[in-house]
């Protein structure tokens, strides 16, 4: 956690706080697939205490934007849910 | 119910920040933060999927970008603090953020707002530079080590990145 902090700031150190939020770091393979390469999302969940690691094996930096956004973006409603609200998110 | 007008709030440093929201009206609150060469309008091709999602995407800005502010000397984590602002100012207590192509920015706001942020997504996500137990540039096609020899060893690492694929991808 300490290379993270110093990562996102130095100025900043004192506010760094432990991470609470589980994340998913979901790395890239694919298309550009040296463009952000998996070991980083490995050192990430890692590094990240909770953090939840999803690898697609077949999808690169793009295409997971493109193609896999309702994954993720799933992903985050469910989180959001669970802390939020006991309804699921979209009924309104 | 997708809504696409854009807004500007204006900080009491004087920065403006400009920002969309798209996707459902009521729905759980995602930020994405867009990567190095991206900004608030990337959500445009996303409608659908925020849609059957049931997710109220606000995406901004990130100062320097489209319409928003420079803020010479910001950090990674100053992310954290302009996310919070447009928060306060829709009245947002809990949301999740999403960075495709801006995740260092999405883990400062999990990281330094942690009552407010209930889940950060990754996504391709690069680790510290500073991540001394991690090879930061081994088998990275874009990038390389800044005292590296010139030449063609970039190139030359693409194509093998991307061996019998086949893919003809050239960085340059």
């Amino acid at each position: 956690m300490a290379q993270l902090a110093e990562a996102l700031t130095s100025a900043d150190l004192a506010r760094f706080v432990e991470f609470s939020s589980p994340t998913l770091p979901a790395p890239d393979q694919a298309i550009l697939k040296t463009d952000a390469p998996a070991r980083h999302a490995r050192w990430l969940a890692t590094a990240i205490p909770g953090a939840e690691l999803r690898v697609f094996p077949d999808e690169g930096h793009l295409s997971l934007v493109y193609g896999r956004e309702r994954d993720v973006l799933d992903w985050l409603a469910q989180q959001l849910a669970v802390t939020t609200d006991p309804k699921p998110p979209g009924r309104a | 119910m997708t809504i696409t007008r854009d807004h500007d709030l204006q900080l009491a440093d004087g920065r403006v920040l400009r920002y969309q929201i798209a996707g459902t009206a009521h729905g759980a609150t995602v930020f994405l933060l867009h990567g190095a060469l991206g900004s608030r309008l990337v959500h445009d091709s996303l409608s659908a999927a925020l849609s059957d999602a049931g997710i109220r995407l606000v995406s901004y800005d990130r100062p320097g970008f489209g319409g928003s502010t420079p803020h010479p000397g910001r950090t990674v984590a100053s992310a954290a603090d302009d996310v919070a602002a447009i928060a306060d100012q829709l009245g947002v207590d809990r949301l999740a953020v999403w960075g495709p192509g801006g995740s260092p920015f999405a883990l400062a706001c999990a990281a330094l707002l942690p009552d407010r942020v209930a889940a950060a997504a990754a996504v391709a996500p690069l680790a510290p530079y500073q991540a001394s137990t991690l090879d930061w540039f081994a088998r990275h096609g874009r990038w390389r080590r800044p005292d590296a020899p010139p030449g063609r060893r970039r190139t030359q690492r693409v194509a093998a990145g991307h061996g019998a694929a086949g893919r003809g991808v050239d960085l340059g």
